[in-house]
């Protein structure tokens, strides 16, 4: 507290006052009111009445009051005082301090009351108010001053200074960003398409360029790519593809190489469309249209159209086909049930590769793990059939283990084989082991030669072998031997192996030796990061060219060769498919809600200051929309997530009600005046009350309360059984409560009284 | 009875097993509640309070009410919301604000500031307290003494501009104790601590080091908040003359320093009885 210092007109003053007598209370009145008051700024003398005694300037804090934020009142000989701070502090006339929860206020002069005047030394006012007191004895002025708000001052005899902190990792600014990132999360704003150009060369052979793009575009699905050669071959269209689906309208074109049922592969365009449903009911078909081009490398001769259709019936049955004007044809179909799986096909070509054939392959699941697998087919020029049949059963073994049991068969117009079986596969950590023996009996008959012709047998034993060595190295080995009948064992080895030399470098080593006279090959490959989006690979030793006609061709000999191509890819942003979803989130009556999360399936925003929320671009599909239960204010309540249902080029409007809760509040009494209203001094505590199943109980004042409430009917009853055996309710004890949304109700009232027994009065025996 | 426990600035304290018996045994993050706020917003946060398994089943109640300590700091004092003129009391809504957990439960109060458009600048607080409330449905018969659980926890509601200052207003020494005044001149409550350092002459280690344990330095309704902490004994702290560096920390971006040679004699080292 500030002490007040006074100068010598002062003291002479107050000594002129106290001790010459015969001075009247006019004249010393005279001399105190020679102080000034100011409050910040303001002359305020009038009001605080100043009296200048016992060295203490004293100033009347009720009439201040309302310019300190003060309110001091007095009652009788007691002194309340509100503080600026809010809190009451408690005092009577003639004290030497003020009172308050934990704290006291000492006075420099005893408080001082005078009527409606509350006299308190200006210090302590200032104390109160929260204001710095200047004082000017020799002015015989008081000032009272806002606090000081900058930091740095020191008490006396203390030097102050400030020392900057050392940066800490982790600001709060930081962290406020990193929940707004995690807070949204919108769908993409637009499409991507990666391209990827490429362009390698085989040095003194030939050169490539590819191209390939995937991605979408408005959510149009697509895929191309392009290999364009030029060597000995000249320049040559090696292969090329373009696929654009809309997997939402149902629609796909593709041109190139295409596959068809037919043909394999041909060159040529197509168009489908989705019939039906679309849905998870798997019902559907996906008829098309084709046009095959004149490709020597394909089966077609000349320009051949084409439809086709692959019909869905359910999620695991589907059937097809397709029909070429040149009259070739193939059906084929495919159904699953729980344990088993049939595929089979009819087909009829003509053109440059006839032929006629059919084929049916199917899996059973037995029990215990057990599998069973069987092929046949008949297929090849009507007076060349040929026909297979394959018969296989797997047998789980412990240990990741397993067992197959083989058998297949071939017959043609000239040559019959048949080969017995068996292989085992385990595994052991990270290394898998799998072998197969396997004995090939082979006959052929010569043509123009009676009898069983030429017979010979073999045994062969395939062994492989893998180890992942975590992420850095895999190493493959694959040994194949075999043991003719007539002549020499033979064997073949290949390894493979790789190695990631860095996150960006990778190595591969390729090699293959045999026993048999095929010719022993050898192939090292790096592949480098350059850059994000930028790779090479090189080659060395045995590689492929890029036209592979060369093999047979003009210096397709010559080994080992050099391979190397480079790869550079750009993500494109292209439009974004979707469309909007926005809306207001509230309810009559309530404010905006400015930042609240609302959540469309995966994606997530926040509504803005006008309570608004948007999702632009929102991927076709089914969504649930709602505002997260712990994001709601304590006082709202949402209804159940809206089905949204979002389809390509319309926008909609879906607005999210909040309903607010409402509190039920109520008292239990016991009349016991009898005047028909609840008093003070007659409330019940303890009385147990249920509203749809929530218990609560009154306080000592009898009041009690239910929070949270949805709006709509409660019901709302006292237990009667659990009142104390002296009480007995007044009807009603139970009460039907109607809630406005946002309503509070706080006038429910549940009267008791107290059991009225008679007296029954006793005699005294004597 | 009732034990209320407030510890608004501590970090984690699971509390299980420090009840007495009788009484509830329960973890929950004692982290004072601080939110960062524009007037005319609305913030959640949530009070999280984990039962024991193998207990009772507790009903809970809570409000939000004002709070402030005397100035020693050794006295709570908790009144209605509003009392004071920056309490957040009022702009408090609870969810639920009355329920019971069964043991081994969880009881996730949802705590919502909505803060008026027109609140100014500055720095509010209040507190949540969660009573445990007798069952109403617990009938018990026979005479039994049970104690009732409280756990109050401090919220912050700080309103931009915020101006974070203090003025440390008396440093005295004695008793085998060292304590600051430090009073708030800002607009808003302030966590402070740190350290007194006495070195001596010449020397750039210091001799002693005090820890000012971290205290919350409210504005109403009372300003100033007193920070104790025990200096060490003559054999750590020799009598003599030393430089004395008190470094406050009070979540600046540096920290408020105060520097005297004092001379410390043995009479200052030695506890108050």
């Amino acid at each position: 507290m500030a002490a007040i210092s006074w100068s010598r007109p002062a003291r002479a003053l107050w000594l002129l006052a106290m001790l010459v007598p015969g001075m009247t209370a006019g004249e010393a009145a005279a001399a105190e009111e020679r102080w000034t008051v100011a409050l910040r700024g303001l002359d305020v003398t009038r009001a605080a009445g100043p009296i200048f005694t016992g060295g203490v300037l004293l100033v009347d804090a009720a009439a201040l009051g309302p310019s300190l934020g003060l309110q001091a009142r007095a009652a009788g000989r007691e002194v309340t005082i509100r503080g600026a701070a809010g809190v009451e502090w408690r005092g009577a006339a003639g004290d030497t301090r003020l009172a308050m929860p934990g704290r006291f206020l000492e006075l420099e002069r005893p408080l001082r009351v005078e009527g409606p005047s509350v006299y308190l030394p200006i210090a302590a006012v200032a104390e109160l108010a929260g204001l710095r007191l200047a004082v000017d004895p020799d002015a015989r002025a008081a000032a009272l001053l806002d606090p000081p708000l900058a930091s740095g001052a020191s008490p006396s005899g203390w030097q102050a200074f400030t020392v900057p902190k050392p940066a800490s990792p982790g600001t709060a600014g930081e962290g406020a960003s990193r929940r707004a990132r995690q807070a949204l999360l919108l769908p993409p704003d637009h499409d991507t398409l990666r391209l990827t150009l490429g362009f390698g060369a085989v040095p003194g052979v030939d050169s490539a360029g590819e191209l390939t793009a995937t991605g979408s575009m408005r959510g149009i699905e697509t895929a191309a790519n392009a290999l364009l050669t030029s060597g000995p071959m000249g320049l040559d269209f090696q292969s090329g593809h373009a696929l654009l689906t809309d997997p939402e309208r149902g629609w796909g074109g593709e041109a190139g190489d295409l596959f068809s049922e037919v043909w394999g592969f041909a060159r040529g365009a197509r168009f489908r469309w989705r019939r039906g449903e679309s849905g998870d009911s798997g019902h559907g078909s996906w008829p098309a249209l084709s046009v095959y081009f004149d490709d020597p490398r394909a089966g077609n001769t000349g320009t051949v159209l084409a439809y086709s259709d692959e019909v869905h019936l359910g999620r695991f049955t589907v059937f097809g086909g397709e029909l070429a004007s040149d009259g070739s044809w193939v059906v084929n179909g495919r159904l699953r049930r729980d344990r088993l799986d049939l595929a089979g096909y009819l087909r009829e070509t003509s053109g440059r590769f006839a032929d006629r054939g059919m084929g049916l392959s199917g899996s059973f699941e037995l029990p215990r793990g057990l599998s069973l697998q069987a092929a046949l087919s008949r297929g090849g020029p009507g007076d060349r059939p040929l026909t297979g049949q394959t018969w296989s059963l797997r047998i789980p073994l412990p240990r990741s283990s397993d067992l197959s049991l083989e058998t297949s068969r071939v017959d043609a117009a000239r040559l019959h084989s048949r080969t017995d079986g068996l292989a085992v596969g385990t595994a052991l950590g990270r290394v898998q082991l799998r072998g197969r023996y396997q004995r090939r009996q082979t006959g052929f008959r010569l043509a123009g030669v009676d009898g069983d012709g030429l017979r010979f047998s073999q045994d062969e034993l395939f062994t492989s072998f893998s180890w992942l060595a975590g992420r850095r190295f895999r190493l493959e080995a694959q040994l194949a031997q075999r043991w003719p009948e007539r002549g020499e064992p033979d064997q073949w080895r290949q390894v493979n192996a790789f190695f990631a030399l860095s996150r960006r470098t990778s190595l591969q080593l390729f090699a293959t030796s045999s026993r048999s006279g095929l010719a022993d090959a050898f192939r090292i490959r790096v592949d480098r990061e350059l850059g994000p989006g930028f790779s090479l690979f090189a080659e060395y030793g045995d590689v492929v060219t890029f036209q592979p006609q060369v093999l047979s061709g003009a210096g397709g000999e010559e080994r080992p060769r050099v391979r190397i191509m480079v790869r550079r890819s750009w993500d494109l942003a292209t439009p974004a498919s979707g469309s909007g979803v926005e809306g207001a989130v509230g309810g009559a009556g309530l404010p905006p809600l400015a930042g609240l999360p609302v959540e469309l399936g995966p994606y997530r925003t926040v509504t803005d200051g006008e309570g608004r929320y948007s999702f632009p671009h929102v991927p076709p599909g089914s969504y649930d929309l709602w505002v997260p239960t712990e994001a709601l204010p304590a006082d709202l309540t949402a209804g159940p997530a809206a089905k949204v249902q979002v389809q390509r080029g319309r926008d909609q409007r879906v607005d999210l009600p909040l309903v607010p809760l409402g509190e039920a509040r109520g008292w239990v009494y016991v009349d016991r005046d009898g005047n028909g209203r609840r008093d003070p001094g007659e409330g019940i505590r303890g009385a147990v009350l249920v509203l749809d199943g929530r218990a609560t109980s009154s306080a000592a004042d009898g009041s009690f309360g239910f929070f949270n409430l949805p709006p709509g009917t409660h019901e709302i009853r006292i237990e009667t059984g659990r009142l104390s055996a002296g009480l007995e309710t007044l009807p009603p004890s139970r009460m039907a409560l109607g809630l406005p949304p946002g309503r509070s109700v706080d006038h429910l009232e549940f009267r008791l009284r107290e059991k009225k027994k008679p007296v029954v009065f006793q005699e005294v025996r004597r | 009875m009732k034990r209320r426990i407030f510890l608004p600035l501590l970090a984690i304290l699971p509390l299980a097993g420090l009840a007495p018996a009788g009484a509830i045994e329960f973890t929950a993050r004692f982290e004072s509640i601080k939110i960062d706020a524009r007037p005319g917003e609305t913030v959640n946060r949530e009070f999280q309070l984990r039962l024991a398994p193998g207990g009772r089943r507790v009903h809970f109640k809570a409000r939000a009410e004002d709070w402030w300590t005397s100035e020693d700091g050794s006295q709570s004092f908790y009144r209605p919301a509003g009392t004071l003129p920056r309490s957040c009391g009022s702009w408090i809504s609870l969810n639920p604000v009355e329920t019971a957990v069964d043991p081994g439960g969880l009881l996730a109060i949802r705590v919502t500031a909505a803060i008026p458009r027109s609140t100014g600048p500055g720095g509010y607080w209040c507190v949540l307290t969660v009573d445990e409330v007798p069952d109403p449905l617990d009938v018990r018969s026979g005479v039994e003494v049970r104690f009732l659980s409280s756990v109050s926890v401090g919220i912050f509601i700080n309103l931009e501009p915020v101006e974070r200052a203090v003025e440390i207003r008396d440093v005295g020494i004695s008793g085998g104790q060292v304590r600051f005044r430090v009073c708030n001149t800002g607009n808003a409550p302030v966590g402070a601590e740190g350290r007194l350092e006495l070195r001596r002459p010449g020397q750039a280690s210091a001799t002693a080091t005090v820890v000012i344990p971290r205290a919350t330095v409210l504005m109403d309704p009372m300003k100033c908040r007193v920070l104790a902490a025990a200096l060490p004994g003559p054999k750590e702290l020799p009598p003599g003359r030393y430089s004395a560096t008190v470094l406050l920390d009070i979540g600046l971006d540096h920290y408020l320093g105060l520097q005297k040679d004092l001379e410390i004699g043995r009479d200052l080292l030695v506890p108050a009885r």
